[in-house]
């Protein structure tokens, strides 16, 4: 299938299951989990038809996902507490806190690796 | 062990009368899709992926040294034992189309089904009898917890849980409640009704759920939005939904009584006959005089006929059962007539029974 440059860019196909969005559309379902992030920007048009103008979750949470989230919270805290420190030449407290980042990263890889992320094998 | 038990037993947990309006509600549904990161969903899987979910997910359950569940594969089983599982509502009818890699965990008590490889990679499945919304979905989510420690489910941030359908993404969740409707059918009220829940967010149909009809007046009623709502809010609505609909068959059965008694009694003890005596009973009409009989029991029209006997005959009188129960393929009009004999024998038991009754009552 040879795709013409500019129809590929108007329609991208999923790297994983190779669904494009118009195939989509056409048989209703998806192929795989990528295709949500691979046609992300325009779900929340199908979605809103679906679902009564609805495009966001509100439901339960993984725990698994949930861990995940307070740590990119967390870290996104210190990070601007680290800013604050820096702005405030307290050199020294913004050193430790970069280390507590870089704890808190390692333990998200940890997270992420346990949790398989083999979205794209 | 338990692979065969489901076939002796007709009637299942959740066909036994529970609690308050046991007399309309008959059984409640909670499902979860659910899928794994990694894999393709089952309309575009290759034979190994499915393969492996299968694996993974029996693993899952199983190595934990849970006990109380059972892994059987649709192709372990013949057509005729995946149909009693439909008949029974354990498994759906398109997993048992799923010949090849399809394959249910079901719990000993046969409350908990989680079907692999349907239209998701897991589907799973609470069913209790009578209006028990907020219990059924707490034992599906204590089994989905459990599942979700061992699997990597896949969910996002933005769109919850991804599911194949766009229509089921978000919670994953469809609650159904099953109702016996006769006199909002009779009235022809249903047919106004239907619509007007569809417009809050609710789907009515028949209660083998996508474009089946309603037999027996046996309603479906389920919610049809999945994003944008909590589980919580989800289930209060249906609940919303269900009780209205509950009020107007009460009130449209009193209305009837007041209105129509004779023709009402005419009607279920002809049902009543038709079901001890016919020689050829075609489903459609089995299940239209299970209906009138169970309305006349509601109704106190009807009492000597034991509730348990209309709820398991409502799914022996299923060709699957029929078939199994003969131990042979049937032609039609031969399960016309194994449909009938079924029926008096069940409700000539019932008479005798109550009859030796009567009679040392009597001495």
């Amino acid at each position: 299938m040879q795709a013409q440059p500019r129809e590929f860019q108007t329609m991208p196909e999923c790297p994983e299951c190779g669904l494009t969005f118009t195939r989509f559309l056409d048989i209703g379902k998806f192929g795989c989990p990528t295709c949500y992030d691979t046609f992300r920007e325009r779900l929340p048009r199908v979605f809103g038809k679906l679902h009564n103008g609805s495009t966001v979750h509100t439901g339960k949470v993984p725990a698994s996902f949930n861990e995940k989230m307070t740590i990119k919270k967390k870290i996104e805290e210190l990070r601007s507490d680290m800013q604050e420190a820096i702005q405030g030449e307290q050199f020294e407290q913004a050193a430790v806190i970069r280390d507590e980042i870089k704890d808190w990263k390692q333990k998200l890889t940890i997270e992420t690796a346990e949790g398989g992320d083999g979205s794209g094998q | 062990m338990g692979n065969n038990r489901y076939m002796h037993d007709a009637v299942t947990g959740w066909m036994v009368p529970h609690g308050e309006h046991s007399d309309i509600v008959m059984s409640t549904r909670i499902r979860l899709a659910r899928n794994l990161r990694g894999f393709r969903f089952p309309i575009a899987f290759s034979d190994e992926q499915a393969d492996e979910v299968g694996r993974i997910v029996s693993d899952a359950l199983l190595s934990e040294g849970k006990k109380g569940y059972s892994f059987t594969r649709m192709n372990d089983l013949e057509s005729l034992e995946r149909q009693t599982l439909v008949e029974k509502h354990l498994i759906s009818p398109q997993l048992a189309k799923a010949e090849q890699f399809g394959a249910v965990l079901l719990s000993d008590d046969e409350t908990i089904s989680i079907m692999v490889n349907e239209e998701d990679h897991l589907r799973i499945q609470c069913i209790y009898p009578g209006m028990q919304l907020e219990n059924a979905y707490n034992k599906a989510d204590e089994t989905d917890n459990l599942l979700e420690n061992k699997l990597p489910y896949a969910f996002d941030e933005q769109f919850g849980y991804l599911t194949s359908c766009p229509s089921n993404t978000g919670t994953g969740l469809r609650a159904s409640v099953m109702l016996h409707l006769p006199a909002l059918t009779m009235t022809r009220q249903i047919n106004r009704i239907i619509p007007a829940i569809s417009r809050l967010g609710m789907v009515v149909r028949g209660s083998y759920g996508e474009g089946s009809e309603a037999p027996g007046n046996v309603y479906q009623v389920s919610n049809q939005l999945t994003l944008g709502k909590t589980e919580k809010e989800i289930l209060a609505e249906l609940a919303n939904s269900v009780s209205r609909l509950i009020s107007l068959e009460r009130k449209a059965r009193e209305l009837l009584v007041e209105k129509s008694r004779i023709a009402l009694e005419n009607r279920v003890f002809r049902a009543l006959g038709t079901i001890s005596y016919a020689r050829l009973l075609p489903s459609s009409e089995a299940a239209r005089c299970l209906s009138d009989v169970r309305l006349g029991i509601d109704l106190g029209l009807i009492e000597d006929v034991d509730m348990n006997i209309l709820n398991e005959l409502m799914i022996f009188m299923q060709t699957g059962f029929l078939q199994h129960y003969e131990g042979e393929e049937l032609t039609s009009e031969e399960l016309d007539i194994s449909r009938a004999k079924l029926f008096r024998e069940r409700l000539e038991r019932r008479s005798s029974e109550t009859e030796a009754e009567s009679d040392t009552d009597d001495c």
